[in-house]
C-alpha cells in the first residue's frame, strides 16, 4: 500500500494543532497506512500517521446495517452507490518536524499547517532523509497510546528500509528509544519487537 | 564528545586510535573510588575488563591512573530483573531486543580506584614518570576512561626507566611490563604471601635474583627447602630451575647445615654451617618454647642454668649431665625438678643436630657468614633435612640473625659516630615466617625487632609465608611492600591487607587472583597497587640476570640459547679446565 501511495496527495487538513493534524481522505478507504510519514502544506510540515478511522460524513446521521440479505460486503456498496458520498475516511497524524529552508528539522513548527493544506505521503527517499536524525522519537513517544507506539514502530521499520546499514539504523534507533523509555522496559520491548517484526 | 576526546588525547601525545575507550565517570568519591559506566556503543564489554586491570581517566587538567576493583551489572530500572528480554515470549529478531537493551537500560559499571595523577601536558616518555604523584583529586563527571596502554604503565611504574627490574606484566597486558626499583624495595621489609602452589617461591626467587643482580643490598637466605641456592623445582612443569648460585656464581655463597643432603643432590656447597653450643643463649630457648613443647617454667630454667654455669658454657655442661645429675642440679639451683628434666630431655635431642659443634669457628660459623655478607656476597643457607625440623630452622635462623643484627647495629652506630663505613643494606630472607613471628613470640625473636625498627640499621626482612594471619599484626603492618599471590583463607587475606590504604577495594582484587601466576603488589616499592603476572623464570630471565663480565674473564654465567649438551660441556670445562 505504501509503495502505491508514495509521493501521492491523499487528502486535506481539516483540524490543525501545533502537535497534530486531522485530515480527510479524498477517497473512502484510501488512507495512508499507520506509521507513514506525511508532508503537509507549504512550507512543509512532517507528520506521522498515528490513527485512521472511517465514519459517516454527517455525524448526525448514524449508519444502519444494510447487508442482511446480501452475500458479500462489496454488494452493499454496489447496491447503495450513495454510500460513497455519505461516508468518509479520516486520519490523525502527529507532527514530528518541518522544513526550514533546505533543512529538515525534527520538532514542532512555529504555526500548525493551514486548514485545507494538502497532505502528501512521503516517498522512501524523503522518509529516509527525514528519519536520519532521531530527534522526533521523543515527540512520538509522548503520545502514549498503543496506536501511537505501533505507528512509531512501523515508521522506524519504513525508515530503515532506505538506510544504508539497516541493522545499524535499527540498533541506533533502538538505543535512543531505550534511553527515552528507561523507566518502561516492557513498553520498550514491545516497540522493539514490533520494529523488527 | 568523541571528537573532544580525540583532541585531548592528541594534545597529550596519544593517538586517539591507540586508546581503547571504556566509558565515562558517573559518580563516586576519592575514598570510595569512582563509578565508571561502560559505553553502550563502543562495544566495551565487561568481559574485556578484568578486576585488577589498569585504566586511565582523562580529566580536564590531569590524567588519572586507576585500578579496576570491582565490576557490576547495573540496570536503569529494576523490572529488567523480572522481565529480561529473552525471557519474554517471542524476542522479535535474533536477539535484537537484548542487543539494544544491553548498554542502555542494562549496562556494565566498573569501580575504579584512582591512585596516581600526571599533568595532562607531559610527554609520554620517561619524563612523565617523575611527575606522577598520589591522587589527591578526582576527575569530574563524564571524564572519559580508557584502558591503560604500555606508555601509561611505563609512566607509572618505570621511575628509573627501562633498566629497572622487570617483575612481570600487568593484568591483561601481556606485552607491558611492571618494573620495580629493588633499591627502594630493600629499604623496607617485604612480605611475599600466597597459598601453597601459587608461585610465591618463584616470585621470591626472582626478587632475590634481582637483588643480587642490582647489588645494592646483600641478602641472607634461610633456605628451608633447599630451593634457592643451587637449583629449585618447577613442580608444574616438572623441571629444574636455576638457583641463585647457578645464576651468580661469583656473588652468591652457599652454606649447608646438612652436608649429606647436599652431596646426594650433587651440589657442592661453599661451606658447612657450624653453630657452637656456646653461641646458644637462653633467649633462643624461649623462642623455641612452643616448638619444643616446653612449659614457661621449663624454658625459664635456661636462664638459671646460664647463671649457674656461666654464659657460653651452660648448654654443653647441662647436656653432659646424666639423669641423676640433673636431679642433683635441680636441688642445688633450687629449681623445679620436673621442669629441669623436661628441658634436659628436649634439648638432648639436639645431639642429633650435626651442625652443632663445641664452638662455632671457621668459614661456616656465624662470624664467617657475617664476613661474607660484609664483603658483599649473598649467602644462601640450605637446611637439607633440618628444613623439616622446625626447631632447627628457628634456632639457626634466629641465632644467626641475632648475631648479624648485633654486628649491623654496632657498625651502623660506629658509622653514625663517624668511625667506619655504613653497613651494607642487608635483606634477611625467611620462609614460614609465622613460626617466628606469631603474636606470642614476635616480641622475643630478633625478626620481630628487625621488622619493628624498620630500616634504622640497614637490615630488613623479606618474609615468605602462606599463613600471614599467623604473623603478629604489628609486624605485618610494618611491611613496606607486600606481594600476595592467591590466598584461600579470609583471615589470611585480611592479614595481608592490614594497614594498607584502600584495603577495602583491594580485598576484591586479592580475592580474585588466579590460583597461579598472579600477584597483587602494593606498598612502598610501587606507586600504586598492581596485579602482576610474574614473568617466566626461564632462559630469558637467566639471560637478563647475566652479569656482563669484562672481556677475557671467564664466562661463568650461562650463555643464552645454549642447548643442554652445550651447557654440560661448558660446565665440565669450567670445572676441569682443558690442559
Amino acid at each position: 500500500m505504501m509503495d502505491t501511495m508514495a509521493g501521492q496527495r491523499v487528502g486535506e487538513v481539516m483540524v490543525s494543532h501545533t502537535e497534530r493534524i486531522e485530515a480527510q481522505c479524498y477517497e473512502l478507504l484510501s488512507a495512508p497506512p499507520l506509521g507513514s510519514l506525511l508532508r503537509v502544506g507549504s512550507p512543509p510540515v512532517y507528520a506521522v500517521v498515528r490513527e485512521v478511522w472511517n465514519e459517516p460524513l454527517d455525524p448526525t446521521r448514524p449508519l444502519a446495517p444494510r447487508g442482511l440479505s446480501l452475500e458479500t460486503e462489496e454488494e452493499i456498496y454496489v447496491t447503495n452507490p450513495q454510500l460513497g458520498a455519505m461516508l468518509t475516511t479520516r486520519f490523525a497524524a502527529t507532527i514530528v518536524g518541518y522544513r526550514d529552508g533546505t533543512l529538515m528539522r525534527p520538532g514542532l513548527p512555529e504555526t500548525p499547517p493551514n486548514l485545507h493544506a494538502f497532505v502528501f505521503v512521503c516517498d522512501g527517499d524523503e522518509t529516509s532523509e527525514f528519519s536520519r536524525e532521531l530527534g522526533w522519537l521523543r515527540i512520538l513517544l509522548a503520545d502514549r497510546s498503543p496506536a501511537a507506539d505501533s505507528a512509531l514502530a512501523r515508521f522506524l521499520r519504513q525508515s530503515c528500509a532506505g538506510a544504508v546499514d539497516r541493522r545499524e539504523f535499527l540498533t541506533r534507533a533502538g538505543r535512543t528509544l531505550a534511553a527515552e523509555l528507561a523507566g518502561e522496559p516492557l513498553r520498550l520491548q514491545s516497540v522493539l519487537r514490533e520494529m523488527v517484526r | 564528545m568523541m571528537a573532544d576526546d580525540g583532541i585531548a588525547a592528541a594534545r597529550n601525545g596519544h593517538s586517539p586510535h591507540a586508546m581503547r575507550r571504556l566509558g565515562v565517570v558517573v559518580g563516586g568519591s576519592l575514598s570510595r573510588g569512582l563509578d565508571v559506566r561502560l559505553d553502550g556503543t563502543s562495544h566495551a564489554s565487561l568481559e574485556d575488563v578484568a578486576v585488577g586491570s589498569f585504566v586511565t581517566i582523562q580529566g580536564k587538567r590531569q590524567r588519572y591512573f586507576a585500578v579496576v576493583t570491582d565490576l557490576e551489572l547495573r540496570a536503569v530500572d529494576d523490572s529488567i530483573r523480572h522481565f529480561p528480554p529473552d525471557g519474554v515470549s517471542g524476542d522479535g529478531g535474533d536477539g535484537f531486543v537484548a542487543e539494544v537493551m544491553g548498554g542502555t537500560l542494562a549496562y556494565g559499571q566498573l569501580s575504579v580506584m584512582p591512585s596516581m595523577t600526571a599533568p595532562l601536558d607531559t610527554g609520554t616518555d620517561g619524563r612523565a614518570a617523575a611527575l606522577t604523584e598520589q591522587a589527591k583529586t578526582i576527575p569530574e563527571h563524564f571524564a572519559p576512561v580508557y584502558a591503560a596502554s604500555q606508555t601509561d604503565i611505563d609512566a607509572v611504574f618505570s621511575a628509573r626507566g627501562s633498566d629497572a627490574f622487570a617483575l612481570g606484566s600487568p593484568q591483561g597486558m601481556e606485552g607491558a611490563s611492571i618494573r620495580l626499583d629493588l633499591g627502594t624495595l630493600a629499604t623496607r621489609s617485604v612480605g611475599v604471601f600466597g597459598a601453597s602452589g601459587t608461585g610465591k617461591t618463584f616470585l621470591a626467587r626472582m626478587l632475590l635474583a634481582g637483588l643480587v643482580k642490582e647489588g645494592q643490598a646483600v641478602s641472607l637466605v634461610f633456605d628451608m627447602e633447599s630451593e634457592y641456592g643451587w637449583q629449585g623445582q618447577d613442580n608444574d612443569r616438572h623441571r629444574q630451575v636455576k638457583g641463585l648460585k647457578q645464576l651468580f656464581p661469583s656473588r652468591v655463597v652457599t652454606f649447608t647445615l646438612d652436608e649429606e643432603s647436599s652431596r646426594r643432590r650433587g651440589v657442592t656447597p661453599d661451606g658447612v654451617v657450624r653453630i657452637g653450643y656456646d653461641e646458644i643463649e637462653p633467649a633462643d630457648i624461649e623462642v623455641l618454647r612452643d616448638l619444643l613443647n616446653l612449659s614457661e617454667v621449663a624454658a625459664a630454667t635456661a636462664w638459671n642454668l646460664e647463671r649457674h654455669y656461666g654464659g657460653g658454657a651452660w648448654l654443653q655442661a647441662f647436656l653432659a649431665l646424666t639423669g641423676a645429675e640433673v636431679g642433683d642440679l635441680a636441688n642445688e639451683m633450687g629449681v623445679n625438678l620436673a621442669a629441669l628434666q623436661t628441658l634436659h630431655r628436649r634439648l638432648s635431642a639436639w645431639g642429633r643436630f650435626g651442625f652443632l659443634a663445641d664452638t662455632g669457628a671457621g668459614s661456616g660459623s656465624a662470624g664467617g657468614i657475617i664476613e661474607h655478607l660484609q664483603r658483599g656476597n649473598h649467602v644462601v643457607l640450605e637446611f637439607g633435612k633440618y628444613g623439616r625440623n622446625n626447631a632447627a630452622y628457628v634456632l639457626v635462623s634466629n641465632l644467626l640473625t641475632r648475631r648479624i643484627h648485633d654486628r649491623w647495629v654496632r657498625d651502623k652506630e660506629s658509622a653514625d659516630g663517624g668511625q667506619g663505613d655504613e653497613p651494607r643494606p642487608l635483606v634477611i630472607f625467611i620462609e614460614e615466617a609465622h613460626k617466628f613471628l606469631t603474636p606470642e613470640i614476635a616480641s622475643q625473636t630478633i625478626f620481630g625487632a628487625i621488622a619493628r625498627e624498620l630500616r634504622k640499621y640497614n637490615v630488613t626482612l623479606m618474609i615468605v609465608d602462606q599463613r600471614p594471619s599467623g604473623i603478629d599484626s604489628e609486624v605485618m603492618s610494618q611491611l613496606g611492600t607486600r606481594l600476595s599471590c592467591a590466598l584461600n583463607d579470609d583471615r589470611d587475606m585480611n592479614a595481608v591487607l592490614m594497614g594498607a590504604r584502600d584495603a577495602g577495594q583491594l580485598r576484591g582484587v586479592l580475592a580474585r587472583l588466579d590460583s597461579k601466576q598472579q600477584a597483587l603488589v602494593f606498598g612502598h616499592a610501587v606507586p600504586m597497587p598492581v596485579v602482576v603476572r610474574p614473568r617466566d623464570y626461564d632462559e630469558s630471565f637467566y639471560a637478563e640476570m647475566a652479569i656482563q663480565h669484562p672481556v677475557g674473564s671467564p664466562a661463568t654465567v650461562g650463555a643464552v640459547g645454549e642447548t643442554d649438551a652445550e651447557r654440560m660441556q661448558r660446565e665440565i670445562d669450567e670445572l676441569f679446565p682443558p690442559e
